[in-house]
């Protein structure tokens, strides 16, 4: 019988007024691959913060190695021998990988304080290859690396400390899909080597790939650890969401209109590729395309983001769009694929979100009309059925689906005729994942025309009418509802040219 | 979790300690010194705040929306010049008021045109514009001092009504005027956003380029109405007027709550922070404190006031 390497007992964390973990107990063991799962204000984030010493728990024991352990800060548990990969990597761009990797580390520098250079780099790229990055020049400053890459340096800043235990959060997230592939081996590889990893995501599809346990926790207690072979995708949202999900996307009432309500003529992505489709009045367009395929300057050229040449026409007439505030005129509206940096203000109330683009119509003269304004915010926050106090509560507070709902009800309150969806569950749980599905087909049963860009394969093929994939700003294919699984659209994003035509 | 419930504000709702620090300020010099506490005392010094009053108006709304603007003073200077050169061309004083006033908000628009349209950096450009301006008014008068107006032009510097000065009340009535833009129009909530998450109101389809251009047009109008108001109340335009306006300027705006990085604040708060300095400093001239031991006193303030709120975590 193997000993874990790290036990968790009976963890609980108390803020004022809230209880974010009761009597948590954890157990992981050498060379596992962890999984921890819950819903957005499951616990996760705080057992993972108290577990790398962000945070100190209220009560419990931790126990590495057998021995019991505090740490005072994230240093302190990195030291140790517990390192954490944050979702955002903590990396100095303008520093070379190896400087990142050994900063501020006493054992890197003579007596006198200077770094000695050559031992630091040697070092460097001995770890990176150790984790199969040996394609990866340590010399080189971190801005000029990729995303995966960066990730490596992460990981072997964390392996440097001689990490026995490893906290990755949602490594998946900055990647791009085929950059995935890379960072299982290297997780591989880790597991190889006797690390325990503690890998915290909401994607199952790499749960199942990776995992060799799960946990689950909600509502901060532990809902139960299991074998990854005891538990299929459907088992885990229950256990996760405490009630049975059993159709994550509603299913399609009527079919949708006929008439094209934007038609794209030859839209230029850049200077070689041009790009045309239709949408039609009611039908939802997925476009699914690898990074780098197009499909985000699509939404940037239509919501005026970004010019270029080509037409646009929008109800049988050709359209002009050098603005968001143009496209707005043109009633189109866009869910911008990162909500923290371009779809709501923090610190301002859901009512002042809500309201921002059409405040004009919410004013009489330049003041605005508060009674109307209310009436409207109040109107989208029970639609989109926005869980919060009141809706002067600053949307800092609201959990990541609610604010994707405010995202998503300011542009509904604009009443728009073409909706660009990107990305629209990014970070947001399984139940919100849902209500937004729900959201999103009832608008399109209205008649709203709805272009759904999202990396996420299960989303597209759950949703759309119709799916164009794109592949470096062409459209290699078309799929029609129900044609596409994601194993062949993965193919068509990624190996355009295997078989089949082009559209 | 209290924070929950508790509904969060921009506007820095919590003036409780810049105003115990205002009634500090009045209960000490009353104390110590026999002339402080007087109608022509207090008169005086509001008539002699109304400058900076005026530039603390459009300085508050950029520094809420995220940019600063440091030509002020240089502005002043211009616009005034401009009026004075144009006055002694023998143009009528109402319409070289009118010039000097153009003047000032072309400056404003060269500033938002670089600022906004250019996305060039605000304090980068402010600083331009303040070192060519001071030299472009040496240049244009070659730094002679330009008096002489009529009687009738010293109204608004110098005149009292019911024994309160005229400058003051125009003041009084711009910064209500100004805290009702900024709390009821849509225009507040533009530069609110903008000083938050620029990005966000761009994408919500607002135009930030038009909202920046007017931040920096209604600076230099400010400025320049501030340089109209100063050559009355002195009765000359000198090409030294308005230096280093803009740090007290600031100073006010900032002991007054607004964030330096935008966001927060409001036109209540500069209001007392303008209050709190101009009779900090009118009390260390009766007590004859010297002007070089007064700046020092206004510094380890300003840290106070802003430090203060750091370490609450406002």
């Amino acid at each position: 019988m193997r000993h874990p390497v790290l036990t968790m007992e009976g963890i609980s964390k108390e803020f004022p007024g809230v209880k974010a973990l009761s009597d948590v107990n954890f157990e992981l063991y050498p060379g596992e691959v962890h999984a921890l799962m819950g819903e957005n204000g499951a616990g996760k984030s705080t057992l993972m913060k108290v577990l790398s010493g962000v945070y100190s728990a209220t009560q419990g024991k931790i126990k590495l190695k057998g021995k019991e352990v505090t740490f005072g800060n994230p240093l302190d548990a990195q030291r140790q021998g517990v390192s954490i990969i944050h979702q955002e990597f903590n990396l100095f761009s303008n520093l070379s990988a190896a400087e990142n990797i050994f900063i501020d580390r006493p054992e890197m520098t003579s007596r006198f304080g200077r770094i000695q250079w050559s031992k630091m780099f040697d070092e460097a790229q001995r770890l990176v290859d150790s984790i199969g990055g040996g394609e990866i020049d340590v010399r080189k400053e971190v801005r000029h690396l990729g995303v995966h890459s960066q990730q490596v340096i992460e990981i072997a800043k964390a392996l440097s400390f001689q990490a026995d235990v490893l906290i990755m959060d949602e490594p998946s997230a900055a990647l791009p899909e085929n950059e995935v592939k890379k960072m299982f081996e290297v997780v591989n590889r880790l597991r190889a080597q006797g690390v325990a990893i503690v890998y915290v995501s909401h994607r199952m599809k790499e749960i199942f790939e990776i995992a060799d346990k799960v946990t689950v926790l909600r509502d901060g207690t532990k809902i139960d650890t299991r074998s990854i072979d005891e538990v299929t995708e459907q088992s885990l949202i229950q256990m996760m969401v405490g009630k049975e999900v059993n159709q994550l996307y509603p299913v399609r009432k009527q079919e949708h209109g006929e008439k094209v309500v934007l038609q794209v003529n030859q839209l230029s992505l850049d200077s070689t590729h041009r790009i045309s489709f239709e949408l039609r009045r009611g039908e939802i367009l997925g476009l699914f395309g690898v990074p780098g395929s197009g499909s985000h300057t699509i939404a940037e050229r239509l919501f005026g983001l970004k010019r270029g040449t080509g037409e646009i026409i929008i109800n049988g007439t050709s359209v002009r769009i050098n603005s968001p505030n143009e496209a707005k005129a043109k009633r189109i509206a866009y869910v911008p694929p990162d909500r923290h940096r371009q779809g709501i203000i923090k610190p301002m109330s859901i009512r002042q979100n809500l309201s921002l683009p059409i405040l004009p119509e919410l004013s009489k003269g330049i003041v605005m009309d508060r009674a109307r304004i209310e009436q409207m915010s109040g109107e989208y926050m029970e639609k989109l059925r926005i869980k919060a106090p009141s809706d002067q509560q600053s949307v800092d507070f609201l959990s990541g689906g609610n604010q994707q709902k405010v995202v998503i009800g300011k542009w509904l309150a604009a009443k728009p005729e073409i909706l660009i969806l990107e990305e629209p569950t990014r970070g947001v749980d399984v139940g919100a994942k849902a209500e937004i599905y729900n959201i999103i087909h009832q608008l399109a049963e209205e008649g709203l025309s709805i272009l759904l860009i999202s990396s996420e394969m299960p989303e597209v093929i759950g949703l759309s009418d119709r799916i164009l994939v794109l592949y470096k700003g062409e459209v290699v294919h078309e799929f029609a509802h129900g044609e596409a699984d994601q194993e062949q659209l993965l193919q068509r994003a990624s190996h355009p040219r295997l078989e089949g035509g082009t559209v | 979790m209290s924070a929950w419930t508790s509904q969060f504000s921009l506007k820095s709702n919590k003036l409780v300690v810049q105003l115990v620090l205002l009634i500090f300020i009045l209960v000490l010099f009353s104390i110590l010194s026999p002339y402080f506490l007087s109608v022509t005392n207090f008169m005086n010094v509001l008539n002699q705040m109304v400058e900076v009053g005026l530039i603390a108006i459009p300085m508050t709304m950029i520094i809420i929306s995220g940019a600063m603007d440091l030509s002020v003073g240089s502005i002043l200077a211009f616009s005034a010049v401009c009026m004075g050169v144009a006055f002694e061309r023998g143009i009528n004083i109402w319409v070289s008021m009118g010039i000097g006033l153009l003047a000032g908000v072309l400056c404003g628009a060269v500033n938002g045109y670089l600022i906004a349209r250019h996305r060039m950096q605000a304090i980068v450009v402010t600083i331009g514009m303040l070192v060519m301006l001071r030299g472009l008014v040496y240049v244009i008068n070659e730094g002679r001092p330009i008096s002489g107006f009529p009687d009738s032009f010293y109204f608004l510097g110098q005149q009292y009504i019911g024994g309160v000065p005229f400058n003051a009340i125009f003041l009084v009535v711009m910064f209500l005027i100004a805290s009702f833009v900024m709390k009821k129009t849509r225009f507040s909530t533009y530069v609110y956003g903008i000083g938050n998450n620029e990005e966000v109101v761009h994408y919500s389809g607002i135009s930030v380029v038009r909202i920046r251009f007017i931040l920096f047009m209604l600076s230099g109008l400010f400025s320049a109405l501030a340089g109209v108001f100063l050559m009355s109340r002195l009765a000359s335009a000198e090409a030294t007027s308005g230096t280093n306006i803009e740090l007290d300027v600031i100073t006010a705006t900032l002991i007054g709550g607004t964030h330096i990085f935008g966001g927060r604040g409001s036109l209540a708060g500069t209001f007392v922070g303008l209050l709190i300095i101009v009779f900090l400093r009118n009390g260390l001239n009766l007590l004859g404190v010297s002007v070089l031991y007064q700046a020092v006193i206004l510094g380890a303030l300003l840290l106070l006031a802003v430090g203060n709120k750091k370490f609450n975590g406002v």
